[in-house]
């Protein structure tokens, strides 16, 4: 009969504390509720309409380059010309 | 009724745990692969449709650039200035062409905004001064100004600016009512004049930006 109550006294021993138990079911809870949290929560973005989002200001550029007139005029031609006539008393 | 024990208890929840977990997992991964597979069985059916105000512009000809060149001070009609257009189309010093380059400068028109949203607008624009954008050189002579323009005929409505003026980085008024429908009566377009100076710095002139904004109106 000892031997009985000692067996039985050590299987005791030998399980699991209350505060491990205490810990495993707010662990359950919580992933529970945050599990559906985040179920519920995809399901209404899926749900929700699409928000169009225009655009209330836009930005234009105006541009322009002055450049040297005389830019990539390295060399310069010129021409002369004339004409030789005839003298008329000859 | 037989007591279970702690260790059976910790067995039962951690279990609980894999599997809520594991669900959770299969129904996000099946929202993700959600799609209308049905058909209905019955035809009458109610829609609901709810329009949004929006409030939008977009400027789908945002650049207006003159390109490289100088005041071709040889013809007379350019001593002074060249006077660029960027307007329904390019006009140069009313058509004396001043404005050369080496190669022929490119022929800009002007900016363009449609009303893309679902309410009519007012719209406001905001430019670089002259003095700002020719970087204090040309004075006085040195201009840049703007003037709006019906792109398609009766889109704005009143509050046009029809007339050159200045920029003064300020929010000037371009158009008081900008239609947003039809859709063939929602188009405004912005003109651009500059004045380029005869002598002006050899350099490049552009400003950091031209805002357009709109705001519901009735």
């Amino acid at each position: 009969m000892e031997e009985q109550i000692q067996q039985v006294v050590e299987k005791k021993e030998e399980d699991l504390p209350k505060s491990i138990i205490v810990i495993l079911v707010v662990l359950a809870v919580a992933i529970s509720i945050l599990g559906t949290f985040t179920v519920l929560n995809e399901i209404n973005r899926l749900n929700a309409a699409p928000v169009y989002e225009g655009n209330q200001v836009q930005s234009g550029k105006i541009s322009l380059t002055v450049i040297d007139p005389k830019e990539g005029l390295a060399t310069a031609t010129g021409k002369v010309t004339f004409e030789i006539k005839k003298n008329g008393g000859n | 009724m037989v007591d279970i024990s702690n260790r059976t208890l910790a067995l039962l929840l951690v279990t609980a745990i894999v599997v809520s977990l594991g669900f959770t997992m299969f129904s996000l991964n099946k929202i993700d692969q959600a799609s209308i597979t049905g058909r209905a069985l019955t035809q009458p059916g109610n829609v609901t449709l709810n329009i949004q105000d929006a409030t939008s512009i977009y400027l789908y000809k945002s650049l207006v650039d003159f390109g490289a060149g100088y005041v071709n001070t040889t013809k007379a009609t350019c001593a002074t200035n060249a006077t660029l257009n960027a307007s329904y189309r390019y006009i140069d010093s009313n058509d004396n062409d001043c404005w050369v380059g080496t190669t022929e400068p490119p022929r800009p028109t002007g900016l363009a905004l449609e009303n893309d949203g679902n309410r009519n607008v007012t719209i406001t624009i905001k430019g670089p001064t002259p003095a700002g954008f020719f970087q204090g050189q040309g004075a006085p002579i040195a201009n840049i100004s703007w003037k709006s323009r019906n792109n398609e005929t009766g889109s704005c409505v009143s509050g046009l600016q029809a007339t050159f003026i200045s920029f003064d980085s300020t929010a000037q008024s371009a158009c008081g009512r900008l239609l947003f429908t039809p859709s063939i009566s929602d188009d405004l377009a912005i003109d651009i004049q500059v004045i380029i100076p005869a002598g002006l710095p050899v350099g490049g002139y552009s400003n950091s930006t031209i805002e357009l904004t709109a705001a519901a109106v009735g």
